[in-house]
This record gives structure tokens, sequence and C-alpha cells, in this order.
């Protein structure tokens, strides 16, 4: 049964070897992060049918703030860096090291996160929600799906440090720790669409 | 089997020069964007009070090019993003991560450009007095 499996789908025969085999267990993950991107995808397709059904209402040109999109974007892009050098300290096991890049990671997305919850606050407070038109439904849906993800993200990097203190970089928590990075890192690819299609286009 | 993440071991390079590349893509988005805002006000003098909510673009050609320029860079971001953050590589064929990456583009391909092509549609058999037509017109 092993040497079938393992011939024709090396990929899948890991997980009946060692019920904690972190390939199988990463590339599991990676199936998962896909089936994401298929869902930010559609929500992207929904966004562009709507994006121009007004309805009366506002349009991106007159609300999107390009510089607070900037800076949005310069803090996910830092973040997604910081984690990457987490990473790196992980592969040579540098405890402390592991922990101040998580840390600062974690501060900037909660700076992203921070900086988008200002803007849906001030476009709910004038009247601006998702219930305002099609266009701003699709609008919070897309964006605010990513947001959810991040704060996930914030979430699972507070566990990571916790766990790290407490178990110390053991070989379960590193693999927790490449499929953290590997989401950090998706994150910031969505971003990037949503920064180029959503505002820089609705900004023109 | 060659193909996981964060297997291959990446030095701290890969993550300057993605990091690099990115910041490179993202500022001339942006600036693509800033310069076509400044284009069509035709004022030079107005180019300072552009980030609070310039004018209306006036030519669709500066338009149209400036959305395809946001789209190139966009793709180009994201295939940066894959290569030197998520590591994903064309090298081997044995690549179980990027067999699962292709099959999804595969499937958002489907289904975004059918989504897409179908409102499209939709919206062009729309009377030309309605106001879903008329947003469209």
């Amino acid at each position: 049964m092993m040497t079938d499996s393992s011939t024709l789908f090396p990929g899948l025969a890991q997980p009946s070897q060692t019920e904690s085999s972190p390939p199988a267990m990463i590339f599991g993950f990676w199936i998962y992060l896909m089936s994401d991107a298929v869902i930010f995808a559609l929500l992207f397709a929904t966004y562009a049918s709507m994006s121009r059904n007004y309805a009366g209402g506002p349009t991106g040109k007159e609300f999107f703030d390009l510089s607070t999109v900037f800076y949005e974007t310069l803090a996910l892009l830092l973040s997604t860096l910081t984690c990457g050098f987490a990473m790196l300290s992980s592969s040579k096991n540098r405890k402390t090291w592991v922990l101040s890049w998580l840390a600062v990671t974690f501060l900037l997305g909660l700076t992203f996160i921070l900086m988008e919850h200002n803007e849906f606050h001030s476009l709910i407070s004038q009247g601006m929600g998702p219930d305002r038109s099609g266009f701003l439904s699709a609008f919070f849906t897309l964006v605010g799906t990513h947001g959810l993800h991040v704060c996930i993200g914030l979430i699972w990097v507070l566990v990571m440090i916790a766990q790290i203190m407490s178990k110390g970089l053991t070989q379960p928590v590193c693999s927790r720790l490449i499929r953290f990075s590997l989401f950090w890192h998706f994150l910031d690819l969505v971003w990037v669409g949503i920064f180029s299609m959503v505002y820089l286009i609705g900004a023109l | 089997m060659k193909p996981i993440s964060g297997e291959n071991h990446p030095v701290i390079a890969t993550y300057l020069t993605g990091f690099v590349l990115a910041l490179l893509l993202t500022l001339l988005a942006f600036g693509l964007v800033i310069v076509g805002r400044v284009c069509s006000l035709g004022l030079i003098d107005k180019a300072l009070c552009i980030f609070p909510c310039g004018e209306v673009i006036t030519g669709t050609m500066p338009r149209n090019l400036i959305i395809v320029g946001v789209i190139v860079l966009a793709i180009l971001q994201i295939s940066v993003h894959l290569g030197y953050f998520l590591h994903l590589s064309f090298g081997s064929p044995q690549n179980w991560n990027l067999q699962a990456f292709l099959f999804a583009l595969f499937i958002i391909i489907i289904m975004v450009g059918g989504t897409l092509w179908i409102m499209n549609d939709l919206n062009g058999h729309m009377l030309p007095g309605s106001p879903v037509g008329a947003a469209y017109k």
C-alpha cells in the first residue's frame, strides 16, 4: 500500500509514514491557500462586476485616500519581510531572534489593521457603509475578507509567540511556523491585487 | 519529492531581493497612477494637491494605458511574491505545490473570466434608459 501510493503520488504518501510529517502537512496547507485564492479571485470578480453600481452614492475616486493605502501597503510588505527573517532565524535555531521578528511582524500587521479599521469606521460613520450601494457592498466584502484574514493571522502570530516561549523551537512548532509564514506571505500577495485593482484603478 | 515550500532553506538574500523588487513595483504602480492624475489636470502647479482627491481624467487613452500598466505591474509583483516569499519554483516537474497552484489558476481563469464575460454581456443587454444600464454607457 505504501509503495503503490508513494510511487504514484509521492506528495500524498507522506502522511501514512508519521502523523506529523512536515512536508505533507505543508502541502496540505498549500492546498488550503489555493482554495482561499479561488475565494479571493471570485470576490475580485464580484467587485469588478459591481464596481460601477454606485446607485447615486460615492465613487471610489471620491473617497479613496492613496496615501493611506500606500502606508498600509508598506506596513504589510515590511511585515512579510520580517516574517521571512523570523523563518530564517528559526532555521538557525535562534529563539530570541525568532520571537523579536515575530513581534515586529505582529506590530506591522496591527498597524495595517488599525489603518484599515479607521478607513472603514470613517466611511460607515459618513453613511458610506456596505448598505449604501452595490459598489460599496462589493468593496467592503473584498477588503473586509482580507482584513479578517489578517486579524486571524495576528491571532496566529500571538499563538506562535506563546508556543515558542513555552515549548521552544521544537519540530512541530517550527512546522507550524512554516505554515504561518506561508499564510502571511499569501495575505500580502492578495493585498497586491487589492491595492492595484481596487484602490489604484478606482482612484483614476 | 523536492517541492515543499520552506524546505529548500532560502537565504536572507532571497527575502531582501524579493522585498526590493516588490517595493519597486509598488512604487511604480502608485507613481503611474499619480502621474496619470497630474497629466489629467494638465497643470504642474496642481501636482502637489493630487493626493487629497484629484480632478477627473480627461482623455480616455491615458486612462486605459494606466489601467493596463497597473494590471501588468500587479501581475509582476504577484509573481515576485510567489517566487521569493512563497518559494514557488518552476524548476522540477515533480513539484506538487506548482501543480496545485496551476490547477487553482486554471479554476480561477475559468470562473473569473466567465463571471466578467457574462456580467458584462448582461449589462450590454440592459435598456439604455435604465439606471443600471446608464451607468455603463
